[in-house]
């Protein structure tokens, strides 16, 4: 046993730079599938227990119109106290309950108006007696102070992290609330668990904090602002621990039904917790994170383990006559594949140590990542998962295992004296000329003995060497290939929609729906010089089903006049036309629906019922089911969209006049002090109750913010694979002239210039890596295709996969640019040999 | 004496470091060799015998002085050693050294293309003659994996001659080889020494029957000369071992 250790240690200081390489790839692997695993369980973790510390509600119910202004719209506060303590006797099952008013209304800060929700409750509990959190869904100080016992009547409030980050508010500053901009003093700053995650309305794919924000009030300073006195328009309810979602919904019905049938309350449906909006969307970002944690590592440990396989594979072909001494000295064949085993083993254990090592230290660095790029003020508390470490150890050990083993195996033959016999430098040569040559000899292409022929006779002196030489350049190039790709489809995807599909160059949008959008975009368009075109649209929410699937999208609905010349969309049809009496749907709504061209399908969407004013637009609505044929389809940026005839959208809604909420301006030479002097003109006199105008360079900046996190991953991966790409070309260069050190010291002896060595192994490797480029550019968009869409699987915004032919080029220069610097080492030390020795010497 | 056609050795050494431990491969070795003559250099195992062959070879360094038709090669650099060994050596090697990616004739070519400005015709035609003397040209366009030890061995022999150069170094041709095979090889290389009168062949050996078709045999002990001696060749056919 001793003996075999030290054989082991001898194998691996012979070679230790290159084992070196390999452990630093497990280690690579194992360091990522510890962070990026613990993070999720952290992540997990801390939001469970930020949803229970602060007693998320188990379920809500908002009253049936909760936006108006009618009776369907408001309950009496105490009234509805008593309403919910009757029902809590009768249904032990309900903890607690909060009775709110989520309101959307707008917001000026630093003299920007914005869209908002205020949510507020009572500072007293049912007692009377102060309070300075709710008894369901509470809130964390980050900053400042809760609501103060007095300050009930007063006008304070609370602002959600995401909107005071965004405009870097702090306590004592006003923020102006309402039509009327009644101004509110902060008091604190507050991370909520229920605004996790910025959101905003469905409707609007890009919830940033300048165009959606939450602002909490004391529940009397609410209504006092919004007139409603002594009334709530939402119920959270707090259940018991442990129940499931069927349980919450049936309670949540009882509740509904008891106080409608009881109390003739018109309420809408409850949504329960799985489906609140923070909640699901937190859960898919850190999904996101743990796929991420599986699968890049599983790539990694797979090089790795291929790496293994490569260089023991070849160590032991050199090591064959060896291998066939020992057998005849009376090694048995478990004890020398014991002997090749443990440097795999070895070189598993120093990697998976490295990794568990790195793993642990960047530990406090992966999960405040996560947390920082995804915004959320719930700090993860960093422990060590030592189930993780377990397993991340074992996966390392079976990566040697498993990449040393089958190698080892195979080589050893039932009698030594085949072993004996074997010559590893004709081992590596079959012995035939390359088809390729044998092509060039038909045209008479014969290149010289001295010149091309050799570096193309060795590329194809074995299957086995050409495949090991080309599986390291197919892994670089497939890796670079596809980070490269995945920034690259990103930007381009952007870059089409907001240079080529979207056409304007100045957004203006409204707080509330004005009417007569068709006088304000002809009053802009004559007023405002520079301003060469003008179009608008109605925005509406909508879900939209199909009797084909039984899941319904919620889309953001479009109603434009025409396709043409209107300056929000230019379409790029997978299918069918424009038809303004018809539906135009995304591909991952069709595909979600399941419906194709000409289909049907249901759109559920706000109708006025009643209307209060004009303008601004305030009315009553309710819900109505409405069919559209589909007339075209379209795979476009925004994955949740659908585009409908303005008329028709107008009609169906039962709007008034001319309805829009958002115009788009197209404006001559649009250079960005223009755009500047522009946005100012119609803010100072054309103010329509504008909310805000955004260039599209303001716009296209939100949306990057938004996909902060996925192009933070991306550069990881980025640069996982370049380290991972020098590592494995290394390795292979390293070895494809090792084996080659006997031949290449004969050729020096017999006095080939080391010009023409240099030249000859160059243009060998550079075979190699044109060659492996090409695979590697198709596996490397196998892989593109897999992260992107199965793994990044975003249906909110609808990437397409490319990759340009700079990429193409700058995969294989940068592979070419590893593989030169990596040919560099081992052809020195070829080029230094000591031709006595090495011409006598045996392939290593 | 006139040095034309001649190879010295002047107060040649070569000394090994294996750690603390100093080797003392050639002590002081003088040698004056004329070229058309095979001379077999015998001693027994680490007499330095291997030694004297690479550094003539210009593969090894060494102190001293070793001249080779008037040029000093123990005063050449790296580069013109290079074109040294290109145009003036031929090396038969005791494990063969084809390269195993190039049949036989390529085998040949390479080292004539390399030496020479012949037309790529008249480089084939050479090859060809060559591999046809050490009777392979049926098996020309095999590989070394399709060939036997000895015919391996007549191809690198072939290889070396080919190009015609002023030296041809064959370290223990016959090491490797069943006596039927050796036989051939040597009964190649007389052929070849007998030929050219212009080469100087040293064989290196640690069998004394093998000497006995040498002009001349240097027997080296410990890295020193032992003795030379003249001596008349028999054909390598006739040997025995």
């Amino acid at each position: 046993m001793a003996k075999t250790v030290k054989n082991i240690y001898r194998a691996i200081n012979a070679h230790k730079l290159r084992f070196l390489t390999i452990a630093l790839v497990i280690a690579i692997g194992i360091t990522s599938f510890n962070g990026m695993i613990t993070a999720f369980v952290h992540m997990t973790r801390t939001y469970d227990q930020a949803f229970e510390d602060h007693n998320m509600a188990s379920f809500t119910m908002q009253t049936a119109n909760p936006g108006g202004s009618g009776e369907d719209a408001w309950i009496d506060y105490a009234n509805l106290t008593k309403f919910l303590n009757e029902f809590q006797e009768q249904e032990p099952r309900v903890k607690a309950y909060e009775l709110r008013i989520v309101h959307n209304t707008v917001f000026e800060i630093r003299g920007i108006r914005q869209n908002g929700q205020i949510v507020a409750m009572s500072t007293q509990d049912s007692g009377g007696n102060y309070r300075d959190q709710p008894d369901v869904n509470g809130y964390k100080i980050i900053s400042g102070t809760p609501f103060p016992e007095l300050s009930r009547y007063q006008n304070v409030c609370l602002v959600e992290a995401h909107l005071a980050e965004y405009w870097k508010l702090d306590p004592q500053e006003f923020i102006a609330i309402g039509d009327t901009s009644i101004p509110f003093e902060i008091v604190g700053v507050i991370g909520s668990p229920e605004y996790l995650i910025n959101q905003g309305s469905f409707a609007d794919i890009m919830p940033s904090p300048r165009r959606f924000g939450v602002v909490f009030l004391p529940l009397k300073a609410a209504q006092s602002l919004l007139g409603v006195e002594g009334r709530v328009n939402e119920i959270s309810v707090l259940l018991k621990e442990g129940l499931s979602k069927n349980s919450r919904e049936k309670i949540a019905n009882n509740l509904k039904l008891f106080l409608e049938t009881n109390y003739d309350l018109k309420l809408s449906e409850s949504v329960d917790i799985d489906n609140q909006a923070s909640y699901w969307l937190l859960r898919l970002d850190i999904e996101e994170a743990r796929e991420f944690g599986i699968v890049l590592p599983i790539i990694i440990l797979g090089m790795a383990m291929g790496g293994l396989y490569v260089l023991l594979g070849r160590m032991v072909v050199a090591e064959r006559k060896d291998i066939g001494v020992a057998q005849a000295l009376g090694y048995d064949r478990k004890t020398i594949i014991l002997q090749y085993l443990g440097i795999s083993m070895a070189i598993a254990v120093v990697g998976t140590i490295i990794g568990t090592i790195l793993g642990l230290l960047f530990l406090s660095y992966f999960s405040p990542f996560y947390v920082d790029m995804l915004t959320i003020p719930f700090t993860p508390e960093v422990t060590i998962e030592w189930p993780i470490v377990i397993v991340g150890v074992i996966i390392g050990l079976l990566t040697g295992l498993v990449g040393g083993y089958f190698p080892v195996r195979g080589s050893i033959q039932a009698l030594p004296a085949e072993s004996l016999r074997f010559d590893p430098s004709l081992h590596i040569t079959s012995g035939k000329i390359p088809l390729i040559e044998r092509i060039l000899n038909k045209f008479k292409i014969r290149p010289k003995v001295t010149g091309l022929r050799l570096p193309i006779r060795n590329f194809f002196r074995s299957k086995r060497r050409t495949f090991s030489s080309v599986f390291a350049i197919v892994v670089s190039v497939s890796l670079i290939s596809m980070a490269f790709g995945m920034m690259e489809s990103m930007d381009r995807s952007l870059t089409f929609y907001y240079d080529v599909s979207e056409d304007w160059d100045l957004r203006i949008d409204f707080s509330e729906i004005p009417t007569n959008a068709s006088q304000i975009a002809r009053t802009i368009k004559q007023k405002v010089a520079g301003v060469t075109d003008i179009t608008y649209h109605l925005l509406s929410g909508a879900i939209v089903t199909s009797s084909e699937s039984t899941q319904g999208k919620q889309v953001s609905l479009v109603g434009m006049n025409d396709s043409n010349g209107y300056l929000g969309h230019t379409f790029d049809f997978e299918a069918g036309d424009w038809n303004p009496d018809g539906i135009v749907l995304s591909v991952p709504v069709a595909e979600g629906l399941n419906v194709g061209l000409n289909d049907e399908v249901k759109l559920e969407l706000p109708r006025l019922t009643k209307l209060v004013s004009t303008t601004p637009l305030r009315a009553h609505f309710e819900l109505v089911n409405i069919t559209f044929q589909i007339n075209g389809i379209i795979d476009e940026f925004n994955g949740l969209v659908a585009f409908v005839g303005l008329d028709h959208l107008v009609e169906v809604s039962n709007f008034p006049g001319e309805p829009a909420n958002t115009i788009l301006l197209k404006i001559e030479n649009p250079t960005p002090e223009r755009l500047e002097l522009i946005r100012e003109e119609i803010k100072a006199n054309y103010s329509y109750n504008i909310r805000n105008i955004a260039t599209k360079a303001e716009q296209r900046g939100e949306l990057l913010d938004l996909l902060d996190l996925l192009y933070n991953i991306i550069y990881i991966v980025a640069i996982f694979a370049v380290l991972l790409s020098c590592a494995i070309i290394y390795n292979t260069i390293y070895i494809n002239l090792q084996e080659q050190q006997r031949e290449i010291a004969t050729l020096l002896t017999i006095g080939t210039s080391n010009r023409k060595l240099i030249r000859n192994v160059t243009v060998e490797n550079t075979v190699i890596t044109l060659l492996g480029t090409v695979f590697g550019l198709i596996l490397g968009w196998i892989m593109l295709w897999f992260f992107m869409r199965v793994i990044l699987d975003m249906e909110f915004f609808r990437i397409k996969l490319f990759i340009s032919n700079n990429t193409i080029f700058t995969s294989f220069i940068l592979t070419y640019i590893g593989v030169l610097i990596t040919q560099f080492f081992p052809l020195r030390s070829a080029l230094n040999l000591n031709l006595a020795e090495a011409t006598k010497e045996r392939v290593v | 004496m006139s040095l034309e056609g001649i190879v010295t050795l002047e107060n040649v050494n070569r000394v090994y470091h294996m750690g603390d431990h100093e080797i003392h491969a050639l002590k002081d070795i003088s040698l004056s060799l004329e070229t058309g003559k095979l001379v077999v250099v015998l001693g027994p195992s680490g007499s330095g015998k291997t030694t004297l062959l690479n550094v003539l070879g210009a593969i090894d360094k060494c102190d001293g002085k070793i001249t080779v038709n008037d040029l000093e090669i123990t005063r050449l650099g790296k580069k013109q050693l290079t074109k040294y060994r290109r145009k003036k050596c031929g090396f038969i090697f005791q494990f063969f050294n084809l390269l195993p990616v190039y049949n036989a004739l390529e085998n040949v070519e390479y080292a004539i293309e390399l030496a020479t400005n012949l037309s790529r015709k008249e480089v084939t035609e050479r090859a060809t003659e060559y591999l046809r003397k050490v009777g392979l040209f049926e098996k020309r366009f095999h590989f070394p994996s399709q060939l036997s030890g000895g015919e391996q061995q007549r191809v690198a022999a072939a290889r070396a001659m080919a190009k015609s150069p002023e030296l041809l170094l064959c370290d223990e041709p016959t090491g490797e080889l069943s006596v039927n095979e050796g036989k051939k090889v040597l009964t190649v290389i007389q052929n070849m020494v007998k030929e050219r009168s212009d080469v100087l062949t040293i064989l290196v050996t640690h069998n004394q029957k093998i000497a006995a078709i040498g002009d001349t045999i240097v027997r080296l002990r410990s890295g020193e000369v032992d003795s030379i001696e003249e001596q008349t060749p028999i054909p390598a056919e006739q040997l025995s071992w």
